[in-house]
C-alpha cells in the first residue's frame, strides 16, 4: 500500500469517474437526439442521430443571447473580482494591521449566505439606482460570492513567494507598483488563472440571483432555459439537453486549459 | 512567514471592502429592518418588533423546513465525505494519472444547477430515463410522486454533483503530504488504517475544514436542484429553507416573514461556519 511508485489502475477511481460522467453522456446523448425519440425511449447511443436541437438554438435570437449575456456578465465578475482581490490578498498575505484576523472572515460570511436571502435587497438596491437588467449589476452582486473565494485563493499562492524578492526590488529603488506588475504578477499568473476558474465556477452556474436582477437586455441562458422549461411543466428535452450541453462547454475549456494547476487552486493555493 | 504590522495595507483592502459592504452589507441591514416591521404597502411602515420572529418560532411548519434542511445536509455530507475521502486515498495511492481523472471529476462541478436538476429529473423518468427504465426492467419504476423516491433521487444527486470538490480537496492535500510519513508509517509496519487515522487524517484537517464549510453552507442553500426534480413536493416533503424563503418573499409578499426568516438563516450559516473557522485558525496556530 505504502509503495507509491508502482501505480496501477483503481477500480473505485474507475467506478467513480464512471459514476461523475454518465449523466453528463446522457446528456450529450439527449441532445443529438429528436425530442419524439427521448421522450419515448432510453437509448444508449443517440437513435437517429440529428442537430436539430442545436441548429433550433442557433437560429432563435433569445437563446444566442441568454448566451452572450451570461459570457459577458460571468467576464465583467471575474475582472471586477480579481481587480479588487488581488491588492487585498496581498494585503492578507504581507502585513498585519487592525482587524485583519477578522475582516477576513467578515468577508468570507458572505460566501456562506444564502443568495435566497439576498434577492430582495439586491433588487430594491439595483432598481433604485437604476441598474436593474444589466450585466453589470448581475457581475457586481455575484462578486460577494466570488471575492471572498479569490482573495483566499490568491492570499495562498502570494504567501508561497518569498518576500525577498519584492524587497530587494524596493532596495534597488523601483516604485511599488512597478515591483507589482515587474515581480510579483508574473509569479501568480497561476494563482489568477485559478481564482478566474472559482469565480467562474460560481458566476456560471448561479441562477437565483442573476434571475432576479434580469428581465430581458441581460437574462442568461439557464434562465431562458427555465422560461421555456416552465409553462405547463412541459419541458423540451431536446432542446434543453442541448443548451445544457452548450452550457457545460465553457467550464470543460477552463478546465482543459488549467488542468495542471487544478489541484492546487483546490486546496487554496497552500499544497506546499 | 513574518508579517509587518502596517495599518496602511486597509489602502490595498478597501477596494474589496467596499464592494462587499455596498453589496452585501446593506441588503443585510435592510433584511434586518424587514424582519422587525410591518406595512400596509405604499413604503408605510411600522415597528412590530419581535412579532415575526415569534410567529416563525411558534409554526410547526417552519420546524418542519428547518428539519428537513438539516436531515438533508446531515445524510449528504456523510455520504460525500465517506466516498470522497475514500476515492481521493485510492486516487492518490494506486491510480496511475491522477491529474486526468482529477479533470474528468471535476466536471459536475462545472454544470449549472438547473442543468443537475433537469437531468437526474430525466434519467429517473420510468419510460425514458437511463435510471427509471432500469429501475422499471427490475420491476422498481422510479416514482417522483413518493417521498421516497423524491428524497433518494435529490441525495444521490447531490453526491454526484458536490463529492468531486471533496476527492478533488483532499487528494490536493494528499498531495501536500510529505513522503518521508508514508515511508516511516511502512518502516513501522503501520496498518493502513493507523497510517490513515494517524498520519493522512491530521494532515487532511484543514482541506477538510475548508470542505466541510463550503458543502455546509451549500447544502443548507440548496434551492435550484430539488426545485426542479420534485418543486418542493409531494406536499412539502421536500421544501428546503431557500424555496421556503423565496415561496415567503416573492410569491406571498409577505416581506417581514421572510425577512425573520433571513435573520434566522443567517445566524444559522454563520455560527456553524464561526466555529469551523476558529478550529480551523486553533490549528494554524
Amino acid at each position: 500500500m505504502a509503495d507509491l511508485s508502482a501505480k496501477r489502475w483503481s477500480m473505485t477511481v474507475l467506478i467513480y469517474t464512471a459514476f461523475s460522467l454518465l449523466p453528463i453522456y446522457w446528456l450529450i446523448i439527449l441532445s443529438f437526439q429528436p425530442n419524439g425519440a427521448s421522450e419515448q425511449s432510453a437509448n444508449l447511443w443517440p437513435d437517429p442521430i440529428s442537430l436539430e436541437n442545436y441548429l433550433y438554438i442557433f437560429s432563435q435570437d433569445n437563446w444566442i443571447a441568454g448566451y452572450r449575456n451570461a459570457v459577458i456578465y460571468v467576464a465583467m465578475n471575474i475582472v471586477l473580482t480579481l481587480v479588487v482581490s488581488v491588492p487585498a490578498a496581498y494585503a492578507f498575505s504581507r502585513f498585519r494591521f487592525l482587524g485583519s484576523d477578522h475582516a477576513f472572515f467578515f468577508a468570507f460570511i458572505f460566501r456562506l449566505i444564502p443568495p435566497a436571502i439576498m434577492i430582495i435587497p439586491l433588487v430594491q438596491m439595483f432598481a433604485t439606482g437604476g441598474l436593474m437588467d444589466t450585466h453589470f449589476a448581475v457581475a457586481a452582486a455575484h462578486c460577494l460570492f466570488t471575492v471572498p473565494i479569490a482573495i483566499w485563493i490568491l492570499e495562498g499562492f502570494i504567501s508561497s513567494i518569498p518576500r525577498e524578492i519584492e524587497e530587494t526590488a524596493a532596495v534597488d529603488g523601483y516604485h511599488p507598483v512597478m515591483i507589482f506588475f515587474k515581480f510579483l504578477l508574473p509569479q501568480i499568473r497561476t494563482g489568477i488563472g485559478v481564482a478566474a476558474f472559482f469565480s467562474f465556477m460560481f458566476s456560471w452556474v448561479e441562477l437565483i440571483i442573476a434571475n432576479a436582477l434580469t428581465t430581458v437586455n441581460a437574462k442568461p441562458i439557464g434562465v431562458v432555459m427555465r422560461l421555456v422549461a416552465e409553462p405547463l411543466g412541459f419541458v423540451h428535452i431536446g432542446i434543453s439537453s442541448a443548451a445544457s450541453i452548450l452550457m457545460l462547454i465553457p467550464g470543460l475549456i477552463f478546465a482543459i486549459l488549467l488542468r495542471k494547476h487544478l489541484v492546487r487552486g483546490f486546496s487554496m493555493g497552500r499544497v506546499s | 512567514m513574518v508579517r509587518r504590522y502596517n495599518n496602511k495595507a486597509w489602502l490595498l483592502i478597501m477596494p474589496a471592502a467596499l464592494v462587499i459592504v455596498a453589496i452585501g452589507f446593506a441588503p443585510l441591514m435592510v433584511t434586518l429592518n424587514y424582519s422587525v416591521q410591518d406595512s400596509f404597502g405604499a413604503g408605510q411602515y411600522f415597528w412590530v418588533g419581535t412579532r415575526w420572529y415569534e410567529e416563525m418560532f411558534g409554526s410547526a411548519e417552519f420546524w418542519g423546513t428547518v428539519g428537513r434542511t438539516v436531515l438533508f445536509t446531515a445524510i449528504t455530507l456523510t455520504l460525500q465525505f465517506s466516498i470522497g475521502i475514500f476515492v481521493a486515498r485510492k486516487l492518490y495511492y494506486i491510480q496511475k494519472r491522477g491529474e486526468l481523472f482529477i479533470s474528468l471529476i471535476v466536471l459536475p462541478l462545472l454544470a449549472p444547477w438547473i442543468v443537475v436538476g433537469f437531468i437526474w429529473r430525466h434519467l429517473m423518468n420510468p419510460e425514458a430515463g437511463l435510471i427509471g427504465v432500469l429501475g422499471e426492467s427490475i420491476g422498481m419504476a422510479p416514482d417522483l410522486n413518493s417521498v421516497y423516491w423524491v428524497w433518494g433521487t435529490i441525495i444521490v444527486m447531490d453526491v454526484w454533483h458536490w463529492t468531486s470538490l471533496v476527492v478533488v480537496l483532499c487528494y490536493a492535500g494528499y498531495l501536500g503530504i510529505p513522503r518521508p510519513f508514508f515511508q516511516a508509517a511502512s518502516i513501522d509496519g503501520a496498518s493502513p488504517w493507523a497510517t490513515f487515522r494517524h498520519i493522512e487524517l491530521p494532515k487532511l484537517r484543514r482541506v477538510l475544514l475548508i470542505a466541510l464549510l463550503l458543502r455546509l453552507a451549500d447544502s443548507l442553500m440548496i434551492y435550484t436542484e430539488p426545485l426542479m426534480i420534485s418543486r418542493g413536493g409531494p406536499h412539502v416533503s421536500s421544501t428546503f429553507l431557500s424555496q421556503k424563503l423565496i415561496q415567503t418573499a416573492l410569491q406571498e409578499f409577505n416581506l417581514g416573514q421572510a425577512g425573520a426568516l433571513s435573520v434566522f438563516y443567517i445566524v444559522l450559516v454563520t455560527s456553524i461556519s464561526w466555529a469551523l473557522y476558529r478550529s480551523m485558525r486553533l490549528q494554524d496556530g
